[in-house]
């Protein structure tokens, strides 16, 4: 059995933006049978010996799926897809650029969108010359997203895959600011992930499961 | 057969600090024939339109093997691996549990370590607010790494894997500063993997690729 190890309590101030969002999406997407364990972060229990057990740095998700306890959402949703040999593809060449843009998602693309979020969630210093540099290479990024996009609809493959669930997952972080307007390519391809049932269903199931304010995450 | 796309030249701080000098340490672990096709980097070579096709930020390195190619320094490792056979267990669990310290190299503990390399390098101003968050980050992860190494010479066990050649570069990034002075087992670990004669032999063929003396490379 498939457990998904979720916040069950955090402050509202983050709601929406933890990472237990993408490997629930990725469940609804495949529609595999799954709970969910929700820990108390504010209360604490996520620092406890008990997550500390599962967790190397003490971050949520984890999962577990008979004796295997995996963290890292890459590598959950790696171990996902080709379990369920859904969201990735069977042809090996196929399958290395789904995992070569998976790795991008989470570390050429998320290397400036993360810091920039946490910038103007006001974590991380005041806006100036940081915000500046971040902007720049965020740039870039999407710049070599929106090429990469021109003329289909989604990155690694003709069909959605684990790759597009965390780029559109990490392009989110930045839907409050107007850096993507400049390249429609990628807005496109947003819009597109983010009106997935499967995405929507995963809102609605985090925001029960938070008490969560359902129009203020979206 | 394989060939790596490297640096054939950068800018004097950058001399060293390239991802090429991962991938070419791990084919030299591994034992694989390959050949090197540098790039003229000074020269505007990654900007190409030859190049723009095969790296879609521009980045290096990319390997090409038998007609597929492959960006993102940590996909070249995985490909690598399973190709091999080598740095990498046959079991799944084994092979789950390298990805997940991949991914926890690259997507956890090398964001902030990179940016503070970035800011003492000068790239990003001086706000001392935004180095002051990134350390406080960046030693939480530390700690995690600390306690994962515990009795361990290497982040997954006995075996020297693709996560630890992944995770000791990373670390590479906060050598001259004295974050990891507190994590006895993270030094010991980075000391380790840096011994290792194969890593030694790439920072050969680094600098004389890039007609650098071997001390210009640390």
């Amino acid at each position: 059995m498939i457990t998904l190890h979720a916040f069950g309590r955090v402050h509202p101030f983050v709601h929406g933006e933890t990472r237990d969002l993408r490997v629930q999406w990725a469940l609804e997407e495949m529609g595999l049978p799954y709970t969910v364990r929700g820990w108390d972060h504010t209360g604490g229990e996520t620092t406890g010996p008990e997550f500390s057990a599962i967790s190397p740095f003490n971050q949520i998700p984890v999962l577990t799926d008979g004796d295997l306890t995996l963290s890292e959402t890459g590598a959950i949703l790696i171990h996902l897809a080709e379990t369920s040999g859904q969201l990735i593809p069977a042809d090996a060449e196929d399958r290395a650029h789904v995992i070569q843009w998976t790795l991008a998602a989470l570390s050429t693309v998320e290397g400036p969108i993360q810091p920039l979020k946490l910038m103007d969630m006001g974590a991380m210093g005041e806006p100036g010359d940081v915000r500046d540099f971040l902007t720049g290479w965020t740039h870039r990024v999407l710049g070599g997203v929106n090429r990469k996009l021109e003329g289909r609809d989604w990155i690694a493959t003709d069909d959605f895959t684990i790759a597009d669930l965390l780029l559109a997952a990490v392009l989110r972080q930045l839907r409050h600011t107007e850096l993507m307007d400049g390249y429609p390519n990628v807005k496109a391809f947003y819009d597109r992930a983010m009106a997935r049932p499967a995405w929507r269903r995963t809102l609605d199931l985090y925001a029960e499961r938070l008490g969560a304010d359902r129009t203020a995450i979206d | 057969m394989i060939t790596l796309h490297a640096f054939a030249n950068m800018f004097p701080g950058g001399i060293g600090e390239t991802k090429d000098i991962r991938i070419q340490w791990a084919l030299e672990e591994m034992g694989l024939p390959y050949e090197v096709k540098a790039l003229d980097y000074l020269g505007g070579e990654a900007e190409s339109p030859g190049f723009s096709a095969i790296s879609p930020f521009n980045q290096i390195p990319v390997l090409e093997d038998d007609g597929l190619v492959i960006a993102e320094s940590c996909a070249i490792l995985i490909h690598l691996a399973e190709k091999s056979g080598r740095l990498m267990p046959a079991d799944e669990a084994g092979r789950l549990r390298v990805i997940q310290w991949c991914f926890a190299a690259v997507a956890t503990v090398a964001p902030p370590l990179s940016m503070i390399a970035m800011v003492d390098a000068g790239f990003m101003g001086k706000d001392p607010a935004a180095r002051e968050f990134l350390v406080g980050i960046a030693t939480r992860w530390l700690a995690g790494l600390e306690r994962q190494l515990e009795g361990r010479d290497w982040i997954t066990g006995d075996d020297f894997t693709i996560a630890d050649i992944t995770l000791a570069d990373i670390l590479r990034e906060i050598r001259e500063t004295d974050l990891m002075d507190g994590y006895p087992n993270v030094r010991a670990f980075y000391a380790r993997a840096f011994a290792r004669p194969a890593r030694r032999r790439a920072r050969e063929l680094t600098a004389e690729r890039m007609g650098v003396d071997i001390g210009d490379i640390a």
